[in-house]
């Protein structure tokens, strides 16, 4: 016997056993010769060969799929494909919404959720490129503490998704992903199904995927479907991805269907109680603690936790990726001017920053507490560089906070509390100071045009405020700006950055956070950069098609600016003229007109706006169409940062 | 703050007379050598510092882009002095940003907290 036809013969055992000792419920698996399953446009539907057979022939289908001729008419009709049985297991998981660039591998799957499955729960979106499906979801996911499904097309599908999984992999995001494949050699046709699928397709992103598995029958589907979901959402989060076979999608339900397995969300692991004590005690005897807080607060319980923390310490607390701390909280901030702090508090940080190295170097104590110590892997540096920690709390740092602040005020005694309460006083003086001060530097390059990110964050602030407004873009390439003028004081109102700085992620980031926030009713608003716009553009399609409500603000500096700076920096240690820096890095001659890219995409578009006295007018036009319920693109062109 | 005051106090200690820039060909600099690219088009800074209002003298801003600190160091060979003394030139000709007492939006965001 061959190998390819052993592989199949199992294959089938795996199904029979599925079905072993079941009453048959559902099964037709064959119907009258003459039966035909023509598709309202006259097209034959895809028919899978080989069911109950052996390994055959590609049929005159597969065959005239391959060629693009008229295939012959089909003579089987299967009511009860094993797609939708997963489309069932797929519900019990409660996923609104799944991103998909169709493809073959996964189309019995598809047919079943639009029909079968009425196109709810999960409800589809149409992207245009696989980047777009997944960085769509991590946007979604960052809003709304849930996955999203991303639908994958075979091996090629999964290599355009690859970097958005690597995005969300660092940034400890849920994604759900799932992905088809042609596995049994012997059935699938010669051609495009062979090169579209893999011997073993999750090793394609397993290094950056937190778990992965190709399930042999429909029973085994729904174990690892369910399995997948609850690993997705422990922390720490990451993605998720399902092989998931194209001949048991497309095969019949043989016999009775198997049980939904039952969900049950594994609690987040808290950290170890001495630890937390002696944490505690670092941080009541510090005399200038400082609280950094990366991809802490997962919800908005985080952000609660961590302003209590705050507040019994008097620290003051760095946050960054997530919203952890309201922005214009006394204690956000770095502490007074000089503020040299002599314990470091690190809450969920990726990579320990260069100044809390710095500040241990100077004989701080670093506390760590993140779940990421208890799940790396090996391959991608994502672990950063290596840091002296002093105590290394292996623990999801949001699970640990109760403990800790219960720690905290069973060991403060009347005159430690007093001491902080100084302490406080002073950095609420400092904070003050602060502010204004960064408030007053937006007066610098005010009038420019190019218009000024500080101009153009300041003005939208008045048209947002009253609004229930949420920022779904990265900051780092704005400046800051939003932090520094904005209020921020709600969870869903910031999502960070791109987790591993893979460009082409904020565009449909944005559209998959605006997708959370539209049954919220919120204004999502993102300050789009061009570079990153121009990766995967269609997402702007999508938002169209699925009326999707979001103000994108082109920042429009009209090129890769972040390498215009660093190919200077290069041609200076060269000793060499910068003034051929822009080869390579500037995105002119010609200029790209977004607001005709957003009107051929089928939304408003407007611009492009270089002089600041037009912007708040077309902000406002913008904020009304958005207002309706759809996406608008405002190009603006922008000093370089 | 205190790198500046030193290297002004060098500036005045060389010599005093520095050649007059040509500042329409020191805005081309400007462009061209993307100083822009950190300071903004009119200067008023970004990822780089503000060169409005310029705090060195002319002969202090040499030695400052000669041996620069976190901004990469030009050397004669690519930037010499002539260049220098035209972009200098054209950064003390760009115009002040306004002042936030009187942009009334500023005012407004200071009143909020
Ligand atoms: C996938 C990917 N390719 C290239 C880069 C390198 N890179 C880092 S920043 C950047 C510039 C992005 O341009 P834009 O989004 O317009 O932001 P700007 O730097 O202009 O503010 C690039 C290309 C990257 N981080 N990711
Ligand atoms: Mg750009």
């Amino acid at each position: 016997m061959s190998k390819s036809k052993k592989t199949s013969v199992d294959r089938r055992g795996f199904l029979k056993g599925a079905a072993a000792g079941a009453a048959a419920l559902v099964a037709k698996p064959q119907l009258a010769d003459a039966q035909q399953t023509a598709a309202p446009n006259g097209q034959p539907t895809a028919q899978k060969q080989g069911i109950n057979g052996s390994a055959a022939e590609p049929t005159q289908v597969a065959l005239a799929r391959e060629t693009g001729g008229r295939p012959a008419e089909s003579s089987r009709v299967i009511e009860h494909p094993g797609s939708d049985y997963m489309v069932d297991v797929i519900k019990s998981l409660n996923i609104e919404y799944l991103a998909a660039n169709p493809g073959s591998t996964y189309e019995s799957l598809h047919e079943s959720l639009i029909n079968y499955g009425d196109n709810k729960m999960p409800e589809f979106l149409t992207a245009c490129h696989e980047e777009s499906a997944v960085a769509m979801a991590h946007g979604y996911a960052k809003i709304e503490g849930k996955p999203m499904m991303a639908l994958i097309h075979g091996d090629i599908g999964l290599q355009h998704a690859a970097m958005a999984i690597y995005n969300a992999y660092v940034d400890r995001v849920p994604i759900y992903m799932v992905v088809g494949n042609h596995s049994d050699g012997a059935r699938r046709a010669p051609g495009v199904q062979s090169l579209h699928s893999a011997q073993d397709l999750g090793a394609l992103v397993r290094d950056y995927t937190k778990w992965d598995d190709e399930p042999l029958s429909l029973g085994h589907f729904a174990e690892t479907a369910v399995r997948a979901y609850n690993i997705a959402m422990t922390p720490p989060g990451g993605p998720v991805l399902i092989v998931c076979n194209a001949e048991i999608q497309g095969d019949p339900i043989q016999g009775a269907t198997p049980r939904i397995p039952k969900l049950t969300l594994t609690t987040p692991p808290a950290g170890d109680m001495a630890a937390i004590q002696e944490a505690a005690k670092l941080l009541i005897n510090a005399e200038r603690p400082q609280i950094i807080a990366q991809r802490m607060a997962r919800t908005p319980e985080g952000m609660t936790l961590l302003v209590e923390l705050a507040e019994l310490l008097q620290a003051p607390v760095n946050s960054q990726e997530r919203m952890n701390f309201p922005t214009r909280h006394p204690l956000a901030g770095t502490g007074w001017q000089g503020y040299q702090p002599d314990v470091t508090l690190n809450l969920e940080v990726g990579d320990i920053l260069p100044q809390a190295r710095i500040d241990r170097a100077r004989g701080a104590k670093t506390i760590q507490i993140t779940s990421v110590s208890v799940s790396h892997k090996s391959n991608l540096q994502d672990f950063g560089h290596y840091a002296d920690i002093d105590l290394d709390i292996g623990a999801d740092a949001q699970a640990t906070l109760p403990a800790l602040i219960e720690e905290i005020k069973k060991e403060l005694t009347a005159d430690r509390k007093r001491a902080l309460q100084d302490r406080g006083a002073k950095l609420v003086e400092a904070h003050k100071k602060a502010w204004e001060r960064q408030i007053e530097d937006a007066q610098y390059g005010w009038d420019s045009s190019p218009i000024s990110l500080a101009r153009l964050t300041a003005e939208l602030w008045p048209l947002i405020k009253t609004e229930d407004w949420s920022l779904v873009s990265p900051q780092g390439f704005v400046g800051n700006w939003p932090n520094r003028l904005w209020k921020f004081d709600k969870h869903y109102q910031y999502i960070g950055g791109q987790g591993a700085g893979g460009m082409g992620y904020g565009a449909p980031a944005a559209v998959g956070a605006a997708l959370a926030n539209r049954k919220h009713g919120r204004l999502s608003v993102n300050i789009q950069t061009d570079g990153d716009m121009n990766y995967a553009p269609g997402v702007l399609w999508t938002a169209a098609h699925h009326r999707i409500p979001l103000l994108t603000i082109m920042h429009n500096n009209r090129g890769y600016h972040q390498e215009v700076m660093f190919v200077e920096q290069q041609a200076a240690l060269h000793n060499r003229g910068a003034d051929r820096s822009h080869i390579g890095t500037k995105l002119w001659d010609p200029n790209i007109d977004y607001a005709k890219m957003a009107q051929a995409y089928g939304m408003h578009g407007e611009g492009p706006i270089s002089d600041p006295n037009d912007l708040v007018p077309a902000l406002k036009r913008g904020i009304e169409i958005v207002k309706k319920g759809e996406p608008v693109m405002i190009d603006v062109v922008t000093q370089p940062r | 703050m205190q790198r500046l005051l030193l290297l002004a106090l060098i500036a005045v200690l060389a010599c005093a007379q520095s050649p007059a820039g040509d500042a329409k060909h020191g805005k081309e600099l400007f462009l061209s050598f993307g100083c822009y690219s950190c300071h903004s088009f009119d200067g008023h800074g970004g990822a780089g510092a503000r060169l409005v209002p310029m705090p060195l003298n002319q002969a202090g801003f040499t030695a400052f882009v000669r041996n620069a600190g976190r901004m990469p160091s030009y050397s004669s060979k690519v930037l010499p002095d002539e260049k220098l003394a035209d972009i200098y030139a054209y950064i003390k000709s760009l115009p002040t940003s306004p002042d936030a007492k009187n942009i009334p939006l500023i005012q407004e965001l200071l009143k909020e907290n």
